[in-house]
């Protein structure tokens, strides 16, 4: 029995939040018996939620097992930097935990999602007014909303509205609005999500809706010349922007040539490729490197912390557990049968992927540096509830499809 | 930093990185199990032990009515669109009677009834001579493709 379980995903699983945390308890002084708390809350939520989910039958067990090895490594990473951060965050994964289960239910139980998508238009229009009516400007983007001391960033929500938004348009019945044809109406409502966050500087996130949408409409739009003409659009404005935006100019030069300016705008990125560079193949050891000389190595550039401490070897494995992610994500897609679900399903997996691949490409210098969380991993409240949220609907749908394929 | 600490952390990042890829293959070991367990559920009404030939052109896709499975119960079966065919299916592709299956000395025999589109074994036009069929053969006719379960 024993030897099985040792051998099986969730016991290799249990093993690393084991010897994780209690290396970690050793790594400062005075130890701190809070870090060993973190860890044993971390190793229990992640083994109890898997054991509801494959004793319950909730669908498939691998996402869960991978996005909670992810958090895992997450959360040693920023113990590893900040005893505060990682408990904030295990705090986060807890709520996290309540969200996905209630949005399971809700999504599994509940028919009516497809209906909603003057719902989601709207509330999204809501959260991006009051975020540049009440919102708070934290690293040059006003993407921040400050209630009663704890910060959060609504466009982590919008984010699946936007999904939830597309797949209904897109596979619904839509009335004619102002005689336009349906898929030109579309493009507009979708232009509107990303116009708003032009205002808010959130470049990230734009380039992600632009993805998504383009890929939504490449694989559900029959019409070529309206996919053409898509791209065409959004070129033009990316091109426009990088000519016309300060901001957007900056960062382009920097991916170019971070050396020329590197005690200034070069020095993220800069720091970024040194830490990797540190690293080698298979890290310094965690708590041997300095990732604390990279900025906002706990958010945005945390994959770089882990490639210092971890290696090349560790980095390579967080992109491996993101492909096998989001593989499970695209096969789940495919038992669906046609219709809402398999379109919203689809855009979740394709927003999980290149927001993924935004970021990371980003800190190693392989696209401009757009900043943007890691799923998963990076330390924030918003982003990993967000992230649950689509794992629920994920779960959710795999359920689904299992039916289905009965 | 204390000595025993660095011993035990550049010790561990080996572990780590080892238990992270066991982890990672051990799952890819369970997809691919999976996988290979659920690439050909018997379908419903199908009896243990009877052939049958399971459609693996997407159902959604076609606008006549067809079934994911036909099961190969007699000793001849003749498939078309005609309505004295064993097996009818309204596809517009289809001749009338357009592919006959029989059993004879312990195997399945396949042969094409001079359809107009023609019937494919695997990808290849089979000509006029008959065919032995073996489990996992694919068959295509008109807008469908059968796989065989024998």
């Amino acid at each position: 029995m024993k030897a099985t379980l040792v051998k099986k995903p969730i016991g290799m699983l249990v093993l690393i939040n084991l010897l994780a945390f209690l290396l970690l308890f050793f790594y400062r002084k005075p130890h701190n018996l809070q870090i060993l708390y973190v860890g044993g809350s971390i190793m229990v939520l992640n083994v109890i939620t898997y054991s509801v989910i494959v004793f319950l039958k909730l669908g498939d067990e691998y996402l869960f097992l991978i996005a909670s090895m992810l958090i895992t490594v997450g959360v040693v990473m920023l113990c590893r930097l900040n005893y505060t951060l990682g408990i904030a965050q295990v705090g986060w994964y807890l709520a996290s935990l309540g969200v996905f289960y209630v949005t399971y239910i809700a999504y599994r139980y509940i028919n009516f999602w497809s209906n909603l998508k003057w719902l989601y238009f709207a509330l999204s229009v809501a959260l991006y007014i009051l975020t540049l009516t009440v919102g708070v400007t934290i690293n040059g983007a006003k993407n921040w909303i400050v209630v009663g001391g704890h910060s959060f960033q609504p466009v982590e929500v919008i984010k699946v509205l936007f999904i939830f938004f597309l797949a209904a348009r897109l596979t619904g019945n839509n009335k004619k609005i102002l005689n336009l044809p349906e898929n030109y109406a579309t493009a507009f409502f979708a232009f509107i999500f990303i116009a708003f966050l032009l205002f808010q500087r959130e470049w990230g996130i734009m380039l992600l809706f632009f993805f998504c949408y383009i890929t939504l409409i490449y694989i559900y739009d029959s019409n070529k010349l309206f996919v053409a003409l898509n791209v065409l659009v959004c070129t033009v404005v990316g091109v426009a922007g990088a000519l016309t935006m300060h901001h957007i100019a900056v960062r382009i030069h920097t991916w170019k040539n971070p050396w020329s300016d590197i005690s200034n705008t070069g020095y993220q990125i800069t720091q970024s490729l040194f830490a990797i560079a540190a690293g080698g193949f298979f890290g310094t050891g965690i708590g041997m490197g300095r990732p604390d000389f990279i900025p906002e190595a706990h958010s945005d550039f945390i994959f770089s912390a882990i490639c210092e401490e971890m290696g090349v070897f560790g980095g390579v494995a967080v992109i491996l557990l993101y492909l096998i992610f989001i593989y499970r994500g695209i096969k789940i897609v495919l038992t669906l049968p046609k219709g809402f679900d398999k379109c919203a399903a689809l855009g979740i997996t394709i927003m999980f992927a290149f927001q993924t691949f935004i970021i990371i490409g980003g800190v190693i210098k392989l696209i401009p540096l757009t900043g943007i969380t890691l799923p998963f991993i990076s330390s924030g409240g918003s982003s990993l509830v967000s992230s649950f949220i689509s794992l629920g609907v994920l779960q959710a749908m795999s359920a689904r499809g299992n039916e289905h394929g009965k | 930093m204390p000595r025993i600490y660095v011993f035990l952390s550049s010790f561990f990042k080996y572990v780590f990185i080892a238990i992270i890829y066991l982890f990672i293959f051990g799952i890819m070991k369970m997809i691919y199990l999976d996988i290979r367990k659920t690439d050909l559920p018997r379908p419903k009404g199908i009896p243990k032990g009877m052939p049958y030939l399971q459609l693996i052109t997407d159902a959604n896709t076609l606008y006549f009515e067809v079934s994911k499975a036909y099961p190969l119960d007699g000793e001849k079966i003749i498939i078309g669109r005609g309505v004295s065919c064993d097996i009818t299916v309204d596809d517009l592709y289809l001749s009338a009677r357009h592919v006959k299956l029989w059993y004879a000395d312990n195997e399945w025999y396949i042969v094409d009834l001079e359809s107009t589109n023609g019937t494919y074994i695997n990808g290849t036009k089979m000509d006029k001579e008959p065919l032995i069929l073996d489990s996992g053969d694919k068959i295509r006719i008109g807008q469908l493709e059968f796989l065989v379960v024998i």
